[in-house]
């Protein structure tokens, strides 16, 4: 197995690395800079994550990957089940819209995305109903 | 100029020169991205540099090894303009202060053959032998004929030291630089100085290749630089690899007839390299993590401020520099530069010393190859670390004695325990000098007549 960031060979370290249900994705030492937050910040900006959106906004989407489960997770508790409407923020001028690509394999496709170009945030935006809507931030 | 000739573009840069009419009636191939499990701009064929999403409905298959020079998917297509030379008649004419030593002479002379049968050639020449000198005339040779060079050298920081060594040469050529930083990237030139990933840009433009430091990382490390190398070439095209220190793979192809090579046992000086010598100092790390210095070190460093010695003092990591930098602050109150690879003012700092401020200058491997500072001795501190290659250690030693006014200076390891690398170095050095001996080409390090002058 070869760290799908990295690419240096993955080393089983612990049981729980041993016993994983599906392969692993991450080394040891790309797996620390992998940081969840939670439902409203996901993950823990750092240079390291910062690399791995320049990498997705240059078309490496192999990377969406690394965010599906925890952003599944949010998703979820963000009530997606219910929602009208998930709006999705990022740069426009992309070779594909990583984010987008990212939360349509996670939700149904009965689901209305709209995408909305933004400079610099990653930003997923669930409408319930009316005026109540919540915000997913990918990193903060 | 704008280069198109010999180059290879994604759709957005071709359409855009389309636009302002760069590119108008000029034969054009269009080949797809990938074909059948292959990229066509890298030549990957591993599959799991390969990887695919779907996109509204649509399978997306994409290369991974060369994404860095933008997405190229088995939706997009690559646009190739094939190379016409448009070299002016004096563009050749090489600076008329040149002037080689017999020895580098050889090597000169090796090269021409080799630029003159279209083969592919080493020069394999000790550490400050001249080898940039060696190469001009090949070069100049090349340019008459109306044949466009390529110089490659994986690392930026040495293109851009190289660059205007080459302009001097050749004042009637048009030399451009190109790397990461580069604001040359779409310019013509007579003679590119690249680094080899910009090399990607190129389809068959160059009849002659000449790639420095062909043992350096990253070039040895990445498969995809040595395809692009070569696909950046015309098929017939000659290539010279220069090295100090070529891989075992590489002598081995020397040794068994492969691969054609012309040795250089010696410096242009005539003088014999140094051979490094050994100090055991136990654990240099251990030591000025704990704000120490291991008596032995402290003992050296000492001597050379009393006889104003300078000295470059190679350290593993960037960790260890540091801390040896305050340790040597704290215990001899001594005020030392630290250059390292993420240093932003490394090249102000490096430039310094090289005009003479400071006594000592402290590095990582940054400075292992490429750096000529003259009148100096080395240190190479916890000289057993991993990262010590025999290559690396070979490279180091050879910054010392460069200049035919200091033909000599001092070599230490400073080490926890000899390493193999160590002794393979120490040897390749010590074999070196005895080759050279063997074959008449060294004079007494007393003597003051040199027999050569640099550009």
């Amino acid at each position: 197995m070869t760290c799908i960031a990295c690419d240096n060979s993955i080393r089983i370290e612990t049981l729980k690395q041993l016993f994983a249900l599906k392969p692993l994705l991450l080394c040891g030492r790309c797996s620390e800079y992998l940081i969840p937050k939670s439902t409203e910040i996901l993950y823990e900006d750092n240079e390291w994550i910062r690399t791995i959106i320049d990498r997705l906004n240059q078309g490496d989407l192999v990377l969406i990957q690394l965010f599906k489960r925890h952003l599944q997770k949010a998703l979820i508790k963000k009530g997606t089940l219910k929602s009208k409407m998930i709006i999705i923020e990022s740069k426009e001028a992309l070779p594909y819209p990583w984010l987008e690509i990212l939360v349509e394999s996670i939700i149904k496709k009965d689901k209305k995305i709209i995408f909305s170009p933004s400079r610099d945030e990653l930003l997923i935006t669930v409408e319930k109903q009316k005026n109540v809507k919540s915000q997913i931030s990918l990193i903060g | 100029m704008i280069d198109i000739y010999g180059r290879e573009f994604l759709e957005k840069e071709f359409l855009q020169l389309k636009r302002q009419q760069v590119i108008t009636d000029q034969p054009i191939t269009t080949i797809p991205g990938l074909t059948e499990g292959t990229c066509n701009r890298c030549l990957n064929d591993e599959h799991h540099y390969f990887s695919t999403f779907t996109y509204r409905n649509e399978k997306i298959i994409y290369c991974r090894k060369c994404i860095g020079f933008g997405l190229i998917t088995n939706q997009v297509k690559l646009y190739r303009i094939p190379a016409t030379n448009q070299i002016e008649a004096n563009v050749g004419q090489l600076n008329k202060d040149f002037q080689l030593s017999f020895l580098q002479e050889r090597a000169s002379n090796f090269s021409k053959e080799i630029l003159k049968e279209q083969q592919t050639g080493m020069v394999w020449a000790v550490c400050g032998a001249g080898k940039t000198e060696m190469m001009f005339e090949s070069i100049s040779e090349a340019l008459t004929d109306g044949k466009r060079v390529c110089w490659a050298i994986p690392r930026s920081d040495v293109v851009i030291d190289l660059a205007p060594r080459i302009k001097t040469a050749f004042p009637n050529a048009k030399v451009v630089t190109l790397h990461g930083n580069s604001d040359e990237k779409a310019d013509y030139g007579d003679i590119v100085v690249t680094t080899v990933h910009q090399m990607i840009r190129f389809y068959q433009a160059f009849d002659f290749l000449i790639i420095d430091e062909v043992d350096a990382f990253p070039y040895t490390f990445d498969d995809m630089l040595v395809r692009i190398a070569k696909r950046a070439c015309k098929k017939d095209a000659a290539t010279i690899y220069l090295s100090a220190t070529p891989s075992r793979s590489d002598q081995s192809k020397i040794k068994r007839g492969i691969l054609n090579a012309c040795i250089i046992p010696a410096r242009f000086h005539l003088f014999p390299l140094d051979i490094p010598q050994y100090k055991w100092c136990a654990n240099f790390h251990r030591h000025v993590s704990n704000n120490k210095l291991p008596l032995v070190a402290q003992s050296w460093i000492k001597k050379k401020i009393q006889k104003e010695r300078r000295a470059l003092l190679f350290v593993p990591t960037i960790d260890c520099g540091l801390k040896f930098q305050a340790t040597l602050k704290k215990r001899l109150n001594l005020n030392i530069d630290f250059v390292y690879s993420s240093d932003p003012d490394r090249l102000d700092k490096v430039a310094r010393f090289k005009q003479g401020e400071g006594q000592f200058l402290i590095t990582t491997m940054i400075l292992e190859r490429g750096v000529t500072i003259p009148n100096i001795d080395v240190a190479i501190f916890a000289a057993e670390h991993d990262i010590y290659e025999e290559s690396a250690l070979v490279q180091i030693s050879g910054r010392v004695g460069r200049n035919p006014k200091w033909p000599t200076g001092e070599i230490i390891f400073f080490h926890h325990g000899v390493t193999k690398a160590m002794e393979d170095a120490k040897l390749q050095i010590i074999n070196m000098n005895k080759s050279a001996k063997n074959q008449g080409l060294l004079k007494d390090a007393t003597a003051s007549k040199t027999s050569a002058t640099k550009v």
